[in-house]
């Protein structure tokens, strides 16, 4: 889906150019282990210790293209930059406006240059590859870029499974690639490259996660990145190069659905240090919608009964999370999992716990059509509606006519849903100096922000490789150790794939003290719990994430005080203005 | 606050400013959290911990190691440092000595401009500078004397006070059984500090020392010295020390190094000087009764106690005389004045200095006056200061705690309203 939209949009940018004359070389690099397709979540690949691994994430930043002319002299192709990740079927990237003519070599970075890893990640547009949000590869705070992640699991000599994380960043660390390569661009043409992965753990210097750690984090002098750079540098082949025929057809900006002739746009707010999100361009953010959606979230007769709002179970003063271990249906009926908060849902790209529905306009009917939540039908829920006196009136503000439908209604949630920013915590004014942190906030801040990683002396809680950047959410989907066999399955029943198995929505940590109970079953009443599972809970299993399975086991060993000095932490993450606002 | 974010940038980029008191200092593990060995079997075992708890010293929470910032205004140089040593600390005899270093989170100033000392004053003494990692330097005496109306060394277990100053111990003879491999310890609040040449620091900063993985010991080199030592720290003058391999020639950086001869030697008859085990403790060198500003002779009441197995000849500092005093010429016959340093060019100064260097014997042992003779040649403006009162340049900060340091940048919100194209975007 992102894909496809970067795809548009760049397409946009073409036409909009008219240079019609120029060539495009499009580069494919797919990730091989050996010659042959990656098998993800496997444990067919030995390192040349012998031990036994798999892989399961491939995600990685490539710039600064350049093609080699004949006569030795590169022309630098401007603004070439991609994130290529497997997980995503993101494996390629659009070279525009080439002169067509011969160049006999290619070259490019792993990595960023120095400019580009230190730019302001506020000004990236929605959809650019250095968005925050659209990566996940941003080192939030300390800057830059991780430029490759590569983890994965593998077995230890005791046979258990433990997890292992390479992560190559920092400057010094961009691998320059140079590939001879007999490009006659034309038109259309296309570069397939191979990156072997095997290659990049063994040749020319074999690692071994017993022997040179499970975990690199690029810091000064780490042996790991240093290997990883040497390897990465041969690693990449030339496979084919070939003239593109299936060129995919430039869909037009989508429209405004529904949009009245008079409208006032609404100020969507938030923190110049947030990425850009991805508001949708056909369910602009209007003042008359907003206010439609709030009333239809806080509207009783939503619920088959009269009974129930949203707003009863996602409560406006506990960041819109429910202070019930697992939902309770306007009928009574207990639901399986806890509501979830609501907040900064602009940067989320899947919603539920188990990530079901990709816009918040296909999850808001949802909830209200569930028999064991509001168990109102569509239909019922329009004739209600469109009955009482207020709603065609305000239909028609928001979207020109006084016709109420159920699209109308989730684009209207939708749009109120959107406007939930929470970027006023205490934290936030720390960072700009107007407050300090007391001395336990500061040491939990510095745990949070810490790897676990006792080779190279680093002692932190590691919560950010999950919960980082400025929206304390990084990640989409984990297992985090909570059971070693799953009654909830979680994701994997959306996605069908074994090493979904267990995996829920990572939750943003802003607000985190005011939307207890916690995670998907509300099984941990208290933020001192949480932490007592990240320190001595966490349960191994084959889809557990490699950032917690490369710990001991149990979790992090932190000592009660700084237990402690991380739940104040924790805490300095309440955004008070989002309490009282509605 | 943002000019001076600004700075650092353009600082750790450009690199503009050659200046050794802002670059000399060891950084590589700023970021590393300080750890000690509690005793010799974690020692060799290789289990060293980030916290430790003693009832005294307690660091509950690891702390980072060493220097955490470096921060510069036109007169003066500003180091903050955790005073915990990038080395693994300890152990201190074995786990027995009753103190624990701890994170000191102290501030040294650094006079910027070194004045020398136009009057010979002398100076208390006790902490006269740090160590390019952050470490507290001491001065070659433990801060006790003999007492002659007690017939003994005045220590706080004998309950008699610091003693007459006449025969001052040395320190790093009386208390090397509490030293670390690094020879470093702690007084009783917690604050490590080196007495003598800093071993573990010279290897990491590549001076000419190895380590043995299987003691977990330091040695000075067996091969032949053939760069010039590091700058190993800073007195409170805001002159340089060095590690002991200076050029053998002052004046030009062409001839070679070798190592600095200290111009000290025992009073033991030989050298010319006259003979403590045959007279007694009844005459100061003249370097001490110079500094005094008395005579050498003492008074029946000020003699020391004879040289005996008990107070062994370097016990006291006062058992050594100074070849300048005894006919021989610095520069000359041996290579360190008085205070343990020369003027001489060095690779960080090349148009010349005066520089201390840390001295040791031919066998590679530490040798008195150590790091520094009993008085500064610069004025000693530098010391702790518990804030900084003026504007400041940031030229060095841990980058593992610049995720803890604000941004000082003001509350700015983005906006982002429809319009026919799409959204527009209003930073405010």
């Amino acid at each position: 889906m992102n894909a496809l939209r970067t795809f548009v949009s760049s397409m946009t940018l073409l036409m909009a150019a008219g240079t019609i004359s120029a060539a495009t070389l499009q580069v494919q690099i797919t990730p091989k282990v050996s010659g042959e397709n990656l098998q993800p979540a496997s444990f067919r690949y030995q390192t040349s210790a012998g031990e036994s691994f798999s892989v399961t994430r491939v995600s990685y930043l490539v710039s600064d293209f350049a093609l080699q002319r004949g006569d030795g002299s590169w022309l630098e192709v401007s603004n070439s930059v991609a994130w290529l990740d497997y997980d995503q079927n993101r494996d390629s990237i659009r070279l525009e406006n080439i002169p067509a003519g011969e160049f006999r070599s290619v070259r490019f970075l792993v990595g960023l240059n120095t400019n580009l890893n230190h730019a302001d990640v506020a000004q990236f547009p929605a959809q650019h590859p250095l968005n925050p949000n659209v990566n996940g590869l941003h080192w939030s705070w300390q800057g830059g870029y991780i430029f490759m992640a590569l983890e994965g699991l593998w077995r230890n000599a005791g046979g258990e499974l433990d997890g292992w994380s390479y992560h190559l960043a920092r400057d010094t660390n961009a691998v320059r690639i140079t590939l001879a390569a007999a490009l006659e661009i034309t038109n259309e043409t296309k570069l397939e490259l191979d990156l072997d992965l095997a290659a990049v753990l063994n040749a020319p210097r074999p690692l071994s996660f017993v022997k040179d750690g499970s975990s690199t984090h690029s810091r000064d002098g780490d042996p790991v990145s240093a290997a990883l750079g040497k390897n990465l540098a041969g690693a990449f082949s030339v496979k084919r190069i070939s003239a593109l025929t299936d060129v995919e057809i430039a869909v037009a900006h989508p429209k405004p659905l529904y949009l009245p002739a008079h409208f006032t746009p609404y100020e969507f707010k938030m923190s110049a240090t947030f990425p850009m999100p991805d508001l949708p361009c056909d369910n602009p953010l209007t003042v008359e919608r907003v206010e439609l959606g709030k009333k239809l979230f806080f509207e009783k007769r939503v619920s088959i009964n009269d009974a129930q709002s949203c707003s009863d179970c996602h409560l406006p003063d506990k960041a819109f999370a429910d202070s019930r271990g697992v939902a309770r249906g306007a009928e009574g009926q207990l639901g399986t999992r806890n509501s979830m908060a609501l907040m900064n849902l602009a940067w989320k790209k899947e919603f539920f716990w188990d990530g079901r529905a990709h816009t918040l306009r296909e999850q808001v009917l949802q909830p209200i059509q569930n028999p064991v939540e509001m168990h109102q039908s569509a239909t019922n829920l329009v004739l209600k509606l469109a009955a009482l006196d207020d709603y065609p009136a305000l239909f028609t503000a928001a979207f020109g006519t006084r016709a109420i439908t159920a699209e109308k209604i989730a684009l209207a949630l939708e749009n109120y849903l959107l406007t939930l920013t929470s970027f006023d915590a205490k934290f936030d004014r720390v960072l700009r100096g107007e407050e300090k942190f007391s001395a336990p906030e500061q040491r939990g801040f510095e745990l949070f922000s810490t790897e676990y990683d006792p080779r190279r002396g680093q002692y932190g809680a590691d919560c950010f490789h999950c919960h980082g950047g400025p929206l304390f959410q990084s990640q989409g989907f984990a297992n985090n150790g909570l059971d070693s066999s799953f009654s909830d399955p979680g994701r994997i029943k959306i996605t069908g794939m074994e090493a979904d198995a267990g995996k829920f929505s990572v939750p943003s940590l802003r607000n985190v003290a005011l939307t207890a109970p916690y995670m998907h079953d509300g099984r941990f009443r208290t933020l001192e719990d949480v932490v007592e599972h990240y320190c001595s809970g966490v349960k191994r299993s084959a889809t557990l994430d490699p950032n917690l399975a490369k710990h001991p086991d149990g979790g992090v060993p932190l000592s009660e005080a700084d237990k402690q000095a991380l739940v104040a932490f924790l805490r300095t993450l309440t955004d008070a203005r989002f309490q009282a606002a509605e | 606050m943002k000019a001076i974010l600004a700075v650092i940038v353009s600082g750790l980029a450009l690199d503009v400013f050659a200046d050794p008191q802002l670059t000399s200092w060891f950084t590589a593990d700023s970021g590393k959290f300080a750890q000690i060995y509690r005793n010799d079997s974690k020692k060799f075992s290789g289990e060293p911990q980030t916290t430790w708890i003693n009832g005294r010293n307690n660091q509950s929470q690891p702390a980072f190691s060493g220097v955490q910032e470096i921060l510069s205004s036109s007169n003066w140089v500003y180091i903050r440092s955790t005073g915990l040593g990038s080395h693994i600390m300890g152990p201190w005899e074995n786990g027995r000595f009753p103190n624990l270093p701890t994170d000191q989170n102290f501030i040294f100033a650094i006079p910027r401009h070194p004045t020398v000392q136009t009057e010979r004053r002398f100076n208390p003494m006790g902490e006269i500078g740090m160590f390019v990692d952050g470490v507290r330097m001491f001065d070659a005496n433990d801060a006790f004397s003999y007492s002659h109306a007690d017939g003994e060394d005045a220590s706080p277990c004998a309950g008699i006070g610091q003693g007459d100053h006449l025969w001052n111990r040395d320190a790093y003879v009386n208390e090397r059984r509490t030293f670390d491999a690094a020879l470093g310890h702690q007084q009783n609040w917690g604050r490590y500090h080196y007495h003598a040449e800093p071993l573990a620091l010279r290897y990491l900063l590549g001076d000419h020392v190895d380590f043995d993985a299987t003691t977990k010991t330091y040695h000075e080199s067996k091969t032949t010295p053939t760069k010039h030592s590091p700058i190993l720290g800073w007195m409170q003058d805001g002159y340089p020390i060095y590690g002991p391999y200076g050029y053998s020639n002052p004046t030009n950086a062409a001839n070679g190094v070798r190592r600095m001869v200290t111009g000290f030697v025992v009073r033991d008859g030989k050298n010319g000087a006259d003979n403590l085990t045959q007279t007694g403790r009844r005459t100061l060198p003249a370097w001490e009764a110079r500094e005094h500003d008395r005579a050498t002779t003492l008074q029946n009441s000020e003699t020391g106690p004879a040289v005996n197995e008990q107070y062994p000849l370097g016990h006291y500092l006062e058992d050594y005389a100074y070849l300048g005093d005894l006919g021989k010429k610095a520069g000359r016959d041996f290579d360190l004045d008085e205070l343990n340093g020369r003027w001489c060019v060095t690779p960080e100064f090349p148009h010349g200095t005066y520089a201390y260097f840390t001295t040791i014997d031919a066998s590679g042992q530490p040798v008195y006056p150590y790091n520094m003779g009993r008085r500064y040649h610069g004025n000693p403006w530098g010391c702790l200061v518990r804030s900084i009162a003026e504007p400041v340049t940031v030229n060095f900060i841990n980058h593992a705690n610049t995720a803890l340091a604000p941004t000082g940048q003001p509350a700015k919100t983005t906006t982002l309203t429809w319009n026919a194209n799409g959204y527009e975007v209003n930073a405010k």
